[in-house]
């Protein structure tokens, strides 16, 4: 994790305004997520919630979202980041599948459910042998994926909330 | 459970479970079991659970289902029954059979004290003197039962030649060996029938006339003969002295001598495996002294006898042959898997990194482009771990023992991974003994195999927030072991988990574990002599205690293995 944040909040504390308010916090935790917040005076970011095993792969992303003024909550595990997306309401969620640690598929279809009711975008990192198909706006980009047009595709699922 | 393995076609490997009562069998995707075949249909095929067994059930396919190479409509399956089903070709395995058979819980072992243990022996035959019981003839007996008991024992030893090879060339010498020494032949050839060409190829043949140095006699067989034997499924008697119109004349016989021959089919449990083909031939001064007629009906009676034995030996063979062949198939179909997908993911961390530099460079952020860098220089070293793991573990190697400082061999692995277990916020002490003397060692395979066990102590005590990670050494009381013990308070290991965690490719990690550093760790301990030993409590943490033999500079190893070596 990078030095100089504070953490403290959790993020399944219900003082997290809903994902339609400003945000009035620095930042925020939730066992391994963590949200990097913008100050009262800035108008709303939009916030992406990253779910994926891999450090490496959040601090990547982390990095250069970050710089595009995008707030961050981060998730090591399927099931922590399925609270924080139903606590926090991201805008996208970007889950690699391989945080699916039962290995069932039942990830992908928590994820759906989850996003369509939270109203966020969805981006699943991996193969999808059973994805439901009723659902519009998820996207699935395989492994290993180039980081460009990974991004391009966050930036615009964010321009669209 | 029952299921269906495949042996033969692009599928070759697979094992389907037949899980459903009715488990559909096709080329679409949305079948039970999907044959990539494209003599399957669609929906070829169904097996439905039919009480305690299973039936295959044909649906209207183009190509037909065959048990046991006949087509069927409908056909309760038995357990090593082969289905082929276009050109995939499977076994299937019952699960567990009703049997009248009970289990041996109702059979007790007694003592004296018991009332039928009252018995005496009466006679005893050792293994030797049984063996010898159809061989031994006695002068009054009939000719009949002495030919019966020469039959007997000519069965009784191809029995015995064909029960324990798994190498087909080797049965089928054994099998003309056998033929040869019971029947005066002077050719022999055994052919069996290619799978893929269904035609006939000779393996293995036999002139007993053949002198050293002498050229070698083209052996002839009619196809006629064969063809005959091969649709008739008959075992044939020839001689050319009765069917050729140019023996006719007597003189001529004289003159030429008398061809005879048997060719009798393999036939098998599924279908003719292949032909014994067996000739002689009778000079002219044999057949004036009346010695014609060498073959008998019995000759052929019992070749047929010896050529189905030696089928049934053939498709055992055949059969576990495929099976070794589908299996390794499938463990390196698992291997070539699972080491790509940790390939991929380091090559998922080498683009993140390079994307992170590229960043940096565009933006003239240095911090970014280090953070990118730091990512690339982990994954290299990444991939240099797996590529010697997977070199360490494909082959055996002999250690290249040197005099070696165990304490500072150690301290190099505690040095080596004290920026990782920062990073992970682990506390890494090292707590060596305090006399070491040296000992023969190979140091660059033990950094890598104490490397391998200190990463996972790491890793399991990550994110705890207190982890800690001790590794200490010592020399036992009888300076005749060394021990390296690494210790972690992290959520120790699952009693049925600690028995696998040396079995290649289990790996606890998740996507961060390769399953390849405990087996390669251990292999390399074994490779010295010693071992790993793991104490778990789950909740509380693991202690992996590696142990080698104490060997010093002095003593020379006595044989490959440092295995019992004593410290002198």
């Amino acid at each position: 994790m990078a030095e100089g944040r504070t953490f403290g909040q959790r993020a399944d504390q219900d003082d997290w305004p809903s994902r339609r308010r400003f945000p009035t916090f620095s930042s925020a935790t939730h066992g391994g997520a963590r949200l990097t917040q913008l100050s009262p005076e800035t108008p709303r970011s939009r916030s992406v919630l990253i779910v994926d095993p891999s450090d490496e792969s959040r601090e990547v992303l982390r990095t250069v979202l970050e710089r595009r003024g995008v707030s961050i909550l981060e998730a090591r595990r399927g099931a922590e980041g399925l609270k924080i997306l139903q606590n926090q309401h991201p805008d996208v969620t970007v889950v690699d599948l391989e945080a699916d640690q039962d290995g069932s598929g039942s990830l992908v279809i928590a994820y759906h459910n989850a996003s369509a009711s939270e109203e966020t975008s969805l981006v699943m990192l991996g193969r999808v042998s059973a994805a439901p198909t009723s659902r519009d706006g998820s996207q699935v980009i395989s492994k290993p994926y180039h980081y460009g047009p990974l991004i391009r595709t966050i930036e615009q699922l964010l321009e669209r909330h | 459970m029952a299921s269906l393995f495949v042996i033969q076609g692009r599928d070759q490997g697979r094992r389907f479970d037949l899980e459903q009562e009715t488990v559909s069998i096709g080329r679409d995707n949305d079948n039970v079991v999907q044959l990539h075949d494209c003599e399957v249909s669609r929906n070829h095929a169904e097996v439905r659970r039919a009480g305690d067994g299973y039936v295959l059930v044909d649906l209207k396919s183009s190509n037909g289902c065959f048990v046991n190479t006949t087509q069927i409509e409908e056909q309760p399956l038995s357990s090593g029954d082969r289905v082929q089903i276009g050109r995939t070709l499977m076994i299937f395995t019952g699960g567990e059979e009703a049997s009248s058979i009970g289990f041996a819980s109702e059979v007790d072992i007694v003592g004296q004290v018991s009332s039928v243990a009252g018995s005496r022996i009466v006679k005893a035959i050792s293994h030797e003197e049984g063996s010898q019981l159809l061989s031994q003839v006695d002068a009054s007996e009939s000719p009949w039962l002495a030919r019966a008991r020469s039959n007997l024992q000519i069965m009784y030893r191809t029995a015995l030649a064909v029960s324990h090879t798994l190498d087909i060339d080797q049965l089928l010498h054994r099998i003309m060996d056998l033929i040869f020494e019971w029947v005066e032949a002077d050719r022999g050839c055994i052919m069996l029938v290619d799978r893929q060409t269904e035609a006939l190829l000779p393996k293995v043949s036999c002139n007993r006339r053949q002198r050293p140095g002498q050229e070698k006699e083209r052996l002839e067989i009619s196809r006629t003969i064969l063809d005959y034997v091969l649709d008739q499924r008959e075992g044939v008697r020839t001689s050319d002295a009765k069917e050729d119109q140019r023996w006719d004349a007597a003189a001529s016989i004289v003159k030429m001598g008398v061809r005879e021959a048997i060719c009798v089919p393999m036939q098998g449990r599924y279908g003719i495996v292949g032909v014994i083909y067996i000739d002689t031939y009778t000079t002219p001064g044999r057949i004036i002294q009346r010695h014609t007629d060498k073959f008998s009906d019995e000759h052929l009676k019992l070749m047929i006898a010896i050529a189905h034995q030696a089928a049934l030996a053939v498709e055992d063979t055949s059969y576990y042959s495929a099976m070794v062949q589908a299996e390794r198939l499938a463990a390196m179909g698992q291997t070539i898997a699972t080491l790509s997908h940790h390939v991929k993911n380091i090559l998922q961390g080498i683009r993140g990194g390079s994307y992170l530099i590229e960043e940096g460079l565009k933006g003239e952020d240095n911090d970014i482009v280090r953070k990118g860098w730091a990512i690339v220089d982990k994954n290299q070293e990444k991939i240099s771990n797996l590529v010697m793991d997977m070199l360490t573990f494909s082959k055996d190697r002999n250690p290249d023992l040197m005099p070696s400082d165990l304490n500072e061999l150690v301290a190099d692995v505690v040095e080596l991974m004290s920026v990782r277990a920062k990073d992970a916020k682990v506390a890494l002490e090292l707590e060596p003994v305090t006399s070491m003397p040296e000992f023969m060692l190979d140091p660059e395979l033990l950094h890598r195999a104490i490397l391998n066990v200190v990463t996972n102590a790491i890793d399991a005590c990550e994110h705890s927030g207190s982890g800690k990670v001790i590794v200490s050494t010592s020399l036992s009381d009888d300076t005749e072991s060394l021990q390296i013990i690494v210790a972690d308070n992290g959520g120790g290991i699952d009693e049925e988990d600690v028995k696998r965690i040396f079995s290649v490719f289990e790996s606890r990690k998740g996507a961060r574990g390769t399953g390849l550093g405990l087996p390669v760790s251990q292999k390399i301990f074994r490779e010295h002599g010693g071992d790993i030993l793991v104490e778990s409590t789950l909740g509380e943490g693991s202690r992996f205690i590696l142990t080698l033999p104490a060997v010093a500079p002095s003593a020379k190893p006595p044989s490959d293995t440092l295995a019992g070596m004593k410290f002198e």
